[in-house]
């Protein structure tokens, strides 16, 4: 090998060498390449697993899920977890738009999340005060953790899923530390609940 | 005589009463108008205190003593919204007043960690970039020298090289 390829094999070894060296400079400097950020939201049934969520409700009787919220956003992240009940015809939260549903929430779930942890609680409902008539069902309180909130809300029967449904929804929501706001994280869950045995 | 003076008590007693009843709902019962500003109160201080915390924290910061405080102040601020949905506007204004005396100083102490966690990093900085450069100074005072030497070694290998003649 001619000596000029030894100068080229060389200074390559070299340049690499500072490189190295002025990694940790350069890494402070322009910042590493983080992973993907999102957050998660799960709901689990009653036996903290996914499935055997509640569907077919019974009037008067307490009903348990889970709910939870993962935080993979970098950061430390401070959520509210807005719970809503909707029926057929009301407007629900619209992902590929990322608009919330204009319903007034329920019940609702505050939690600062550090990045890499999740947050995880229980939440027990159940249905009162309900009153059939015709193709209409009517249904004015829910309990949610033994808190009774009026709810006033009117399902007709839907004849292609034989049932009078009301959608029980989970929206989630992230404090946005620039615009000092909550802002919808475009992540919502919802329990189709069918509340027809038993009147 | 006595009739009148009995009047006069009863009058006295009347008014006593009254003045008290008027003056109790101001101290006891609380309306919407107010559980909602103390709630709003409690909104705007506990995103304050966040917003501190989180600064702090991207600053490099350990907030996990105060991100456990306002763990603490958030589900009061829930409890309070909780409350006021339902109408219980005294509940509602007693957890947000509890919630804005929970952020107390919370922000306060995000902001010194901030400033602590900026003057660490800035001296981190400074450190790093001087070994960096030492480092750099090294690396071409020995590869210069290294390559003196490789040229020397290679001058010799040369030089003690026999010479071969092709041909017949």
């Amino acid at each position: 090998m001619s000596l000029g390829n030894w100068r080229i094999i060389y200074t390559l070894l070299c340049a690499v060498l500072v490189l190295i060296i002025l990694s940790p400079t350069l890494g402070s400097f322009f910042g590493l390449p983080q992973g993907e950020k999102f957050s998660q939201l799960w709901i689990l049934g009653e036996n903290h697993i996914a499935e055997n969520y509640s569907s077919n409700v019974t009037p008067n009787k307490d009903y348990a899920i889970y709910v939870g919220i993962g935080n993979h956003m970098g950061h430390s992240s401070y959520y509210v977890l807005y719970v809503k009940l909707g029926v057929q015809g009301e407007i629900f939260p619209n992902t590929t738009a990322g608009t919330p549903s204009p319903l007034s929430p329920l019940y609702e779930y505050r939690s600062i999340i550090e990045n890499g942890e999740s947050w995880e609680t229980s939440m027990r409902f159940s249905f009162s005060n309900i009153a059939a008539s015709g193709d209409q069902l009517l249904v004015q309180t829910i309990r949610i953790n033994d808190v009774a909130f009026n709810v006033d809300k009117l399902a007709s029967w839907e004849a292609n899923n034989d049932g009078y449904y009301f959608n029980l929804f989970f929206e989630l929501w992230f404090y946005n530390i620039d615009s000092h706001i909550f802002q919808f994280h475009n992540r919502f869950v919802e329990l189709r609940l069918n509340i027809t045995s038993k009147l | 005589m006595k009739g009148e003076t009995s009047k006069h008590k009863t009058a006295i007693v009347l008014l006593f009463l009254l003045a008290i009843s008027q003056l109790m709902p101001i101290g006891l019962a609380v309306n919407s108008d107010e559980a909602s500003e103390a709630i709003g109160q409690a909104d705007r201080n506990l995103g304050s205190a966040y917003v501190a915390v989180a600064e702090a924290e991207r600053a490099g910061a350990n907030t996990s003593s105060l991100l456990t405080k306002l763990q603490l102040a958030e589900n009061l601020l829930s409890e309070a919204n909780i409350a006021f949905r339902i109408g219980d506007y005294n509940k509602s204004s007693s957890f947000a007043v509890e919630c804005t005396q929970a952020t107390n100083g919370v922000a306060e102490e995000g902001a010194r960690l901030k400033l602590d966690a900026e003057r660490d990093q800035v001296n981190n900085f400074i450190l790093i970039a001087v070994l960096s450069v030492v480092g750099v100074v090294l690396v071409l005072i020995l590869g210069l020298l290294g390559w003196q030497y490789i040229k020397r070694l290679y001058f010799k290998r040369i030089l003690s090289t026999k010479p071969h003649v092709e041909g017949k």
